[in-house]
């Protein structure tokens, strides 16, 4: 039997406002059936009822719906990560990140959180978060890669588990980044 | 078909596990299916279940017709794993 699972964790926020988001990373909660992929955890709301008992999942079945979120976004984790990835970067910097973003799954078979990649202002940072303004996302993976939203945000609050990777953008440098930019 | 939602209940997450038809043909869903979350609605006609929520808003949540529900089940807390 498939054991019934509550999920306490955080996600990514963006902001079309000129004011900045509420100071805060807010909390997320869903039910579902609960596996493991690597460093993702995939949360199904719905799944189809295997005819035989003993038939097990594949993992290219589709997930029907549901949640894939990474490992590192459980609130217990958010509490007490810490990163060395932010030191001797001063606030006002631009910086390019590359993060692992929860991702909706409806009949899909995905089972990896999508790979995001920002550039931004350095707004501000938070023992659990960074904020970054006029920041332009695109999403890597899963393909097709585009812009994320695909409106213009004005800040977005990045939990600092998600971050796999974090430059500081120098000038000739961010010439060469705007040709990613604005994909779609 | 029973309800599971009591006037007991107001305020209270009920959580509760569904089985259900469904498939690509509405007429005739003919795979079985299940989903769990906190029950919203229980009417004559629909059930309505909630798999997601921001700041307790609801963000992901399935309406399914009575016909299509074969069992609802009220699943005890010590029957849910927290995962956090």
């Amino acid at each position: 039997m498939d054991k019934i699972f509550r999920v306490k964790y955080v996600d990514a926020e963006y902001s079309l406002l000129k004011k900045p988001l509420k100071p805060k990373l807010t909390k997320h909660e869903a039910y579902g059936y609960v596996e493991k992929n690597g460093n993702n955890i995939v949360v199904s709301f719905i799944k189809k009822i295997q005819k035989n008992k003993k038939e097990k999942t594949s993992t290219s079945e589709k997930i029907v719906e549901g949640l894939v979120i990474p490992d590192k976004s459980l609130i217990s984790i958010i509490k007490k990560f810490k990163t060395d990835k932010l030191n001797g970067i001063k606030r006002l910097s631009n910086i390019s990140v590359t993060w692992r973003d929860v991702i909706h799954i409806a009949n899909k078979s995905i089972r990896e959180c999508s790979i995001m990649y920002t550039e931004g202002v350095l707004y501000r940072i938070e023992k659990d978060y960074i904020l970054l303004e006029n920041p332009e996302t695109i999403r890597m993976s899963p393909l097709p890669i585009k812009n994320h939203p695909l409106e213009r945000t004005t800040f977005y609050i990045i939990p600092k588990t998600f971050i796999t990777d974090i430059e500081v953008i120098e000038k000739n440098k961010n010439e060469k980044n705007t040709n990613r930019k604005r994909q779609r | 078909m029973k309800k599971i939602l009591t006037e007991k209940d107001k305020g209270k997450n009920v959580v509760v596990e569904v089985h259900m038809w469904g498939g690509d043909d509405i007429k005739y869903p003919r795979e079985k299916y299940k989903c769990v979350g906190v029950l919203m609605k229980d009417e004559p006609e629909m059930i309505r279940v909630a798999f997601n929520a921001i700041k307790n808003k609801v963000k992901d949540a399935l309406d399914i017709p009575r016909k299509d529900v074969i069992s609802i089940r009220r699943i005890k807390k010590s029957e849910i794993k927290v995962l956090d």
